[in-house]
């Protein structure tokens, strides 16, 4: 990436050899932002009970857990091409990065309908634990995913940067998924 | 070196939820069409009409309900024939509706003090519901 000649706009900021913390906590304070931002529209909205939903499915619920499900299986193709990209497995190839970028895009948007979902008809929710857990975990997660998009933009990041934001999504989804679609299919 | 198709994908994002909030505000809530907002009928039932309209509540709200104190309630009797329920508010007004076999009509007026009532010739006791009966 090194020998590839940047425009002068683009011209890198700090020495390609050191690593910066401060844009990482820039991003992890904006994340955090978006994090809090998330809950408080979900408290203070007034839930409408109601959202528009993909058709075919018998309820809203039973579509979010389709689109859910969807999300957690791209997740996890997600975390075997990262893995595949550090090194961890031998899974190399051309397509290895590709794939782990427009998996995760289209994770992120299929994750969309149903977080709106959520917001708008649910809202921030506290009545049990499960409830509790979940809403806190949809607010960390989108709040996680634009910390770790905000490391990505930079190359100067600790090492450890980009794989604990991409942690931090994963865990946030999977946090998400077993306490709405897990729950929503065994209750 | 600087990136920038994090930031495309974060917009992307950004975007997809802006349109999804802005459908989910143009779309009107289900039941608007099939419960058509009527108007409190808190009329007494003597003077409601033959077939006496229930109110719907339509809109979802998130104002707190207050539990109903007596005599407010809801009532119900039961004859061989006719079942009799009304709905009585803490103001005194009421509504009710007889149904006998299919056909249905307004119920006489309930007394709370004093809950007997004749329908088609029998006298039945109100009783009031407490939400924990067989029905």
């Amino acid at each position: 990436m090194t020998s590839v000649p940047v425009p002068a706009s683009e011209a890198p900021t700090a020495e390609p050899s050191g690593t910066k913390i401060g844009p990482v906590v820039i991003a992890f304070v904006v994340g955090s932002a978006v994090s809090i931002g998330l809950g408080v529209y979900g408290r203070l909205h007034t839930p409408t009970g109601y959202a528009v939903n993909i058709a075919g499915f018998s309820n809203g619920p039973a579509a979010k857990a389709f689109l859910a499900s969807i999300v957690m299986a791209l997740a996890i193709l997600q975390i075997v091409t990262a893995m595949g990209i550090y090194g961890r497995i031998p899974l190399r190839g051309a397509w290895v990065s590709p794939l782990h970028r427009w998996s995760g895009r289209l994770a992120v948007l299929i994750s969309v309908p149903v977080a709106v979902h959520c917001l708008y008809a649910l809202g921030f929710q506290t009545y049990d634990g499960r409830v509790i857990a979940h809403s806190l975990f949809g607010c960390f997660f989108y709040g996680a995913f634009v910390f770790k998009m905000l490391i990505l933009t930079r190359d100067d990041s600790p090492k450890w940067a980009l794989p604990l934001a991409g942690g931090l999504v994963l865990s946030g989804l999977t946090a998400l998924w077993i306490t709405g679609v897990l729950y929503f299919l065994v209750a | 070196m600087k990136h920038r198709s994090p930031l495309v994908t974060l917009a992307a994002v950004a975007v997809a939820f802006i349109i999804m909030f802005t459908v989910n505000m143009l779309v009107s809530p289900p039941g608007g069409s099939s419960a058509e907002p009527v108007g409190a009928s808190t009329a007494p039932a003597s003077s409601a009409p033959t077939h006496p309209t229930t109110s719907a509540v339509a809109t979802p709200s998130a104002s707190a309900i207050d539990e109903a104190k007596k005599p407010a309630g809801l009532y119900r009797a039961r004859g061989s024939r006719t079942t009799i329920g009304w709905i009585v508010l803490e103001d005194g007004s009421q509504v009710g509706i007889q149904t006998a076999a299919a056909d249905s009509a307004a119920a006489p007026e309930l007394n709370p003090e004093s809950p007997q009532v004749t329908a088609n010739g029998e006298s039945l006791d109100a009783k009031p519901i407490n939400g924990d009966e067989d029905l």
